[in-house]
């Protein structure tokens, strides 16, 4: 086979450009970015113009993380995770060492993903193929079955946290019976309400609320101006994390609906749990920023799994993808494979390079990030408002989004006060949808009978893992508790 | 299963969850004697009171003059010093972010109905 056009280059370097200025900037999902510049392939040839929607997708999602780690605002879903522990990072002086550590893990989980992309796209597809409405129901619970780890110590207060989520997840238009719900006669609601807005009110908005009363930045602590590479040392530290996102990112990213939200999450729970210094999660742990940013960045490869080889989009991104391929009469599928090889293979060099363009472009534009984050304390609060605000109405050209955030800016400044934790509440917003709409479906499939949930193979393995992890989780508390009142 | 099957299931799960927790609390409430920051919560609700005036007057001033008034007001509010570069700034910010999602990503803001911008 001929390598691919020179234009590959140029395109796949402007794509990830594009997409981490998109994906910085809250409001401005992967699958937006990527579509303000579908207009812009129409007039390319089809390899530049996949490679560049692609790297734009690449670039995206690592560019949510910025944001996340330095002022506790995920530009994208998948990013949430990063913000524990790399805002705990930023907030100790450490913003280079953790924006270091999520380069280098998202550069890792990049290329991760795409070997297996390259190597297992068949397989992997027949793996997707096996998905029924009760497998994906059984998928959310799995990734709910986290909620215990992401409790910070109290199961009741996440609980109630992942119940105001899920709940938040159930306005709008009922998935089966379309009968609005939890709307207020408001328009706005019909379609529900966007995980982002939850995420950005309940994280970025309610910081703001308590560090408008916290005092300036102390000028004399060691912050990091620079970025900071990781060192061997701590490749070899957060190497287990790595794989453990890499693992999940994998499993995740092949799964069409599940996406790079819930491989994150999931990451950083398990990655805490087989880690030698579980305490350190949650107060700025490496292995904490490494392994949601190495299985957030696997996912950016795996989930064109589904696309390439079915022709399923399994989220936005991948629907904005599958644009491009049929602007250029190229119809995603197993056809693909056959008709269009250098397509493929074109797409493969695109993602191998954006992943590489992500290193060097990190490398050039982190370190004028950190020195924008350093400004005094008052300016920052100003220019990170300004931002929501105008990120936020970006979404759905909506003042009422707005309004959205600032309400759940107040929510989440409030579950602070009473030590309920988010994690649980965004997973449950994450996850509610997928959750009831296939809990729901399954039934109807089944004319009502609950069995539909342990005779599908896939649902029932599913399960059975929730309710091992989910028990795991408990005994682990429970057994640390005297340790602590000891 | 209906449409209010889930939202039910879910109310059942946070009252369960809310009356243990409250169970569990109230013995130490008496205990704790833990003092409210009330002087912090009254500035977090000046800011959201800032955010909320900018959300109201946007569709009468416009996006960019907007931001540029939230961004005086909330710095002045968090604290800096009230100089030349307070304004500036704010224009500043304003402008930059104009020509990101104005400019750059061709975001359709709404005009200011009273100022036209």
């Amino acid at each position: 086979m001929d390598l691919p056009p020179l234009a590959t280059l140029p395109a796949a370097f402007a794509g990830t450009l594009w997409g981490i200025f998109g994906g910085a900037l809250p409001g401005i999902s992967p699958s937006i970015a990527m579509a303000l510049l579908l207009p812009l392939t129409y007039g390319m040839d089809p390899i530049p113009a996949i490679v560049l929607l692609a790297s734009v997708y690449v670039g995206a999602e690592y560019g949510g993380s910025i944001p996340a780690i330095l002022i506790r605002t995920p530009g994208t879903n998948a990013s949430a995770a990063t913000t524990i522990d790399g805002f705990a990072m930023a907030k100790a002086g450490r913003a280079g060492e953790a924006l270091g550590i999520s380069l280098v893990a998202g550069l890792g989980g990049g290329l991760v993903g795409l070997v297996f992309l390259v190597l297992a796209t068949e397989p992997l597809a027949e793996l997707a193929l096996r998905f029924t409405p009760p497998a994906y129901f059984a998928l959310a619970v799995l990734g709910l079955s986290v909620i215990a780890g992401l409790s910070s110590g109290s199961l009741l207060k996440g609980l109630i946290g992942a119940g105001i989520g899920l709940a938040i997840a159930t306005v709008g238009t009922d998935p089966v019976s379309g009968v609005p719900r939890f709307t207020g006669g408001s328009a706005e609601l019909l379609a529900g309400i966007r995980p982002i807005l939850v995420m950005v009110g309940l994280f970025a908005v309610a910081e703001m609320f308590s560090q408008i009363s916290e005092p300036p930045w102390d000028r004399a602590d060691a912050r990091d101006t620079r970025l900071k590479l990781p060192s061997f040392a701590v490749l070899r530290q957060t190497f287990r994390a790595q794989a453990i996102g890499w693992g999940i990112g994998t499993f995740e990213g092949v799964t069409p609906g599940a996406g790079g939200t819930v491989a994150a999450f999931m990451a950083y729970n398990e990655a805490r749990r087989w880690s030698r210094t579980p305490e350190a999660f949650g107060h700025g742990s490496a292995e904490g920023v490494a392994a949601p940013e190495a299985a957030n960045n696997v996912v950016t490869a795996t989930a064109l799994v589904p696309l390439l080889s079915l022709g399923i989009p399994g989220s936005n991104s991948a629907a904005v993808l599958l644009g491009g391929f049929l602007v250029h009469g190229l119809t995603p599928g197993p056809m693909l494979f056959a008709k269009a090889p250098d397509v493929v293979l074109g797409l493969y060099w695109g993602l191998l390079v954006a992943n590489i363009a992500m290193l060097l472009l990190g490398l050039v534009i982190l370190t004028p990030c950190i020195w924008l984050v350093n400004r005094p304390k008052p300016y920052l609060i100003a220019g990170i408002l300004c931002l929501i605000v105008s990120g936020v109405f970006a979404i759905e050209q909506s003042l009422f989004d707005v309004g959205l955030v600032l309400g759940f800016g107040v929510l989440g400044y409030l579950l602070r006060l009473a030590g309920v934790p988010m994690l649980p509440m965004v997973l449950g917003v994450v996850l509610g949808f997928m959750l009831e709409s296939n809990f729901r479906r399954s039934l109807v499939l089944s004319g009502g009978d609950w069995m539909i949930f342990v005779e599908d193979t896939v649902s029932l393995i599913l399960l059975l893992l929730a309710a091992a992890l989910t028990v795991w989780s408990a005994w682990r508390e429970f057994a640390a508790r005297p340790k602590e009142s000891a | 299963v209906g449409a209010g099957g889930v939202p039910m299931a879910i109310a059942l799960l946070v009252a369960a969850s809310g009356a243990a927790l409250l169970l569990r609390s109230v013995p130490r409430l008496h205990a704790a004697g833990e003092t409210v920051a009330w002087g912090d919560h009254l500035r977090a609700a000046g800011l959201a009171g800032l955010l909320a005036l900018a959300i109201v007057l946007m569709p009468w001033l416009g996006y960019a003059p907007t931001i540029a008034l939230l961004a005086l007001s909330v710095a002045a509010y968090a604290g800096a010093r009230r100089d030349l570069l307070l304004p500036l700034v704010a224009l500043g910010l304003a402008a930059v972010l104009w020509l990101a999602f104005v400019g750059a990503l061709g975001v359709p803001f709404p005009r200011g109905t009273l100022t036209g911008i």
